[in-house]
């Protein structure tokens, strides 16, 4: 069986699907949204592992959704109880996740709780440039961080989106895009003032970025000229329909590719969509890596196999060899 | 389902920014920054998604071919 | 700057008289002159300095300020000598998965009898999601609304239906109902209406209602080549690369149930009573016009929009010569000139062998 889960409106897994299909592939089962575990099993031991969600598993590519426990509402008048239920069950479904994980396998539910943080930390580590960030409160420290650049911006430490909900149809989406903290804003702020903590990193001037999706050792990466639009200059990815940003392959010098394999390995993602920018200087700088990246905009803009590959490595058909940037060099 | 009218639309955004502002100083430090939009949920019938059968996928939207079938009719 | 350098997404395709730059992103096409096209090296680097040294006086300043134009069309940018190599030429393999990337059904009588769950699992293992219908009668509404249903929960993603303009279904509105019910309708084309509008238009390519006051009701009005049937993508690009771009990866049934390659060929490979889509498939001779690029054809090998223009080998000026020119194309790309093909004096004789 070759396991997917995903979400039932995600193109890119009908791309893949199509691929299996046309390669040849028997056994597929695609699961969407919210799967629930509370009528599943799980057996492990030194010999096996089996997980009845999948039965005989073949590989398993993990894109979206998430595994649920269904923990009936019984009126419990001891709500420790309850909460006792949720904790012990997420160690569940992170479980159930971490075993197909170590499968044949493209993913996991866990790199969703990759830390932008960690993850700048370890690129420095692996080499790579990384923009100087300053996490912080102190008003004092912003202002001095500002006084260092001629722009900074802030962006969130993860979630980048908050639902304010109002009624159970209506909510206020509130959006931490990456924005630029400019002077007024840091005039506004008082010392005296107790806030919470944000992120700040100094403005990278750019002559493109880049989108590299990364997949078991192999790099396709793709230069996005977003400095042609005014409107994404600070995060591509508002991108205005009518002029779409330029978007080509792009071949990365051997080093970089190897310290982003090598970044990787440390932060344990098989599969990653890597953000970097070019800047005039022509300085290779790390940004972010998103676990489940568009996919459509990489290989479509750049015609990139990704698609195909992700297929034949679900069907353990490696004959294309680890390295692709054979394949459009 | 019907969508508010704007003044009652207007009327939520400002209470809300009005809560924002009382809290700023409880807020992360870069709240300024934040923006925001009304979203009145609008849960799309089962019936109006595309079904592809085989691949266990609903979507909003489908996909037409990418060049023309046949070269019968011109516009 | 050393270099200007086309995005490799904008393919640079040189012909007799002059070259097109196809934006495969964004589907544009824009004419550029030959002087101008021959200085790029491996049809997409501009060696600047080179130009300056090559050439003088007024061209210089007339190709600079073509080179700007191209650069505030966002067709080109000026790169150094070390980042040219950071930008690969477009990989040029075709990408689609499928057996059978697209299946036409004709139908004289408005039936299609055959059409059922087992047809389209039929389809299925070819791989085959695209579909046109193309009705020279008038279907029944019962008939279309049941092969709807059939395609509404299969794998199809979808399929564009041509039928005869018929006042009683306009006025019980029934194309727009279609339209609206059926989302997996990309085009709905009703051919000999009152006049050529479009009645719903779609978004993103789905859910398009024309109308159009053509009389389109046998297959011999098929094979029309004009800009406007132009295709500028990266799937259409790479295919015209390695495939012929009409008929690689088509198969059709025609009205009399006879399974081909296109429904305008007379070769014949079993009826659909008796054979199976991947048993026809099979048969020799099958995918004999698959592999006949634009680049082996006379004429368009020499032709501007050979990447764009998906080719007609049904209806050739030669009908006794596989690689000759499409016949209803008026273009002639050494003049740069378009013309009503059917007046054509050297097409006479081919118009009397088809038609
Ligand atoms: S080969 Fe010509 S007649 Fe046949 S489908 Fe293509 S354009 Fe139409
Ligand atoms: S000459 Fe050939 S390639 Fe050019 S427009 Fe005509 S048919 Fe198409």
């Amino acid at each position: 069986m070759i396991a997917i889960q995903s979400h039932s409106d995600e193109a890119s897994t009908d791309d893949v699907i199509d691929w299996l299909l046309y390669l040849g592939a028997d056994r597929i089962k695609r699961l969407n949204g919210n799967v629930s575990l509370n009528k599943e099993t799980l057996r492990i031991n030194n010999d096996s592992g089996h997980s009845s969600l999948f039965g005989e598993l073949q590989a398993y590519w993990y894109r979206r959704g998430y595994f649920t426990l269904d923990i009936p509402d019984t009126g419990n008048p001891y709500p420790a109880v309850t909460t006792y239920f949720e904790k012990e069950y997420e160690y569940y479904t992170n479980g159930t996740a971490h075993f197909l994980s170590k499968q044949h396998s493209i993913n996991s539910f866990c790199d969703n709780h990759t830390n932008k943080i960690t993850n700048l930390v370890e690129a420095a580590r692996a080499g790579l440039l990384i923009p100087d960030t300053l996490i912080t409160a102190d008003v004092k420290e912003i202002k001095a961080f500002a006084a260092l650049y001629p722009r900074i911006i802030t962006k969130a430490i993860a979630h980048n989106r908050i639902a304010a909900t109002i009624d159970s149809d209506t909510y206020i989406n509130i959006a931490v895009d990456t924005a630029i903290f400019d002077r007024d804003m840091i005039d506004a702020l008082s010392a005296e003032q107790h806030f919470l903590p944000a992120v700040f990193q100094e403005y990278l001037e750019k002559k493109y970025e880049l989108r590299i999706f990364y997949f078991h050792g192999r790099l396709y990466s793709m230069a996005i000229f977003s400095q042609l639009n005014e409107a994404t200059r600070i995060d591509f990815r508002k991108h205005d329909r009518e002029t779409p940003n330029r978007c080509v392959p792009y071949q990365l010098p051997d080093d970089l590719e190897n310290k982003l394999r090598s970044f990787m390995q440390r932060i344990a993602m098989n599969s990653g969509s890597i953000d970097m920018v070019v800047t005039p200087s022509d300085d290779y700088v790390f940004l972010e890596v998103n676990p489940v990246g568009q996919l459509q905009w990489l290989s479509g803009n750049c015609n990139y196999p990704v698609e195909r590959e992700i297929a034949k490595f679900l069907l353990h058909d490696q004959e294309t060899g680890n390295r692709t940037t054979e394949n459009h060099r | 389902m019907i969508r508010r009218p704007e003044t009652e639309r207007q009327k939520i955004i400002d209470e809300f920014l009005d809560w924002l502002d009382a809290h700023r100083h409880n807020l992360p430090v870069n709240a300024s920054t934040w923006t925001f939009q009304l979203v009145e949920k609008r849960t799309v019938a089962e019936q109006e998604l595309v079904t592809l059968g085989k691949y266990n996928a609903q979507k909003a939207r489908s996909i037409p071919f990418y060049k023309p079938y046949t070269k019968i009719f011109k516009f | 700057m050393d270099y200007l350098l086309l995005y490799s997404n904008c393919v640079l395709v040189k012909g007799a008289n002059r070259a097109t730059i196809c934006d495969l992103q964004k589907g544009d096409i824009y004419p550029v002159p030959k002087l101008l096209a021959d200085l790029f090296q491996e049809d997409r680097a501009l060696d600047l300095a080179l130009l300056k040294e090559q050439v003088q006086d007024e061209t210089a300043s007339w190709l600079l300020q073509l080179i700007d134009t191209l650069v505030a069309s966002q067709l080109a940018f000026y790169c150094n000598r070390q980042e040219r190599k950071r930008f690969p030429a477009l990989h040029t393999e075709w990408l689609f998965p499928a057996h059978v990337s697209h299946c036409i059904l004709d139908s004289a009588t408005g039936r299609l009898d055959y059409f059922t769950e087992s047809f389209i699992a039929q389809l299925g293992k070819l791989c085959c999601n695209f579909l046109q219908l193309r009705f020279f009668g008038t279907p029944a509404i019962t008939h279309l609304e049941h092969i709807l249903r059939l395609i509404k929960d299969a794998q199809i993603k979808s399929v564009e239906i041509l039928v005869p303009w018929n006042a009683a279904y306009e006025n019980a509105h029934t194309y727009a109902k279609w339209i609206n019910e059926y989302k997996k309708i990309s085009s709905l084309i009703c051919w000999g209406a009152p006049s050529t509008h479009v009645v719903i238009p779609g978004v993103e390519a789905m859910g398009y209602l024309l109308y159009t006051g053509e009389q389109i009701n046998t297959a011999t009005h098929c094979g029309i080549i004009n800009q406007g049937l132009f295709s500028t993508n990266i799937t259409t690009y790479t295919e015209s690369l390695h495939f012929n771009s009409c008929l690689n990866r088509k198969i059709s049934i025609d009205v009399q149930g006879n399974i081909k390659n296109c429904p305008s060929m007379t070769d014949s490979f079993g009826h659909i009573t008796d054979t199976s889509l991947s048993e026809a498939l099979n048969k020799p001779g099958f995918k004999r016009y698959w592999h006949i690029t634009k680049d082996q054809i006379a004429v368009c090998k020499d032709c501007e929009f050979r990447h764009v223009c998906t080719d007609c080998r049904a209806y050739l000026e030669d009908p006794e010569d596989a690689c000759s020119k499409p016949l209803k194309c008026g273009y002639d790309p050494y003049t740069g000139e378009w013309e009503e093909w059917s007046q054509h004096p050297m097409k006479q004789k081919a118009i009397a062998y088809y038609f």
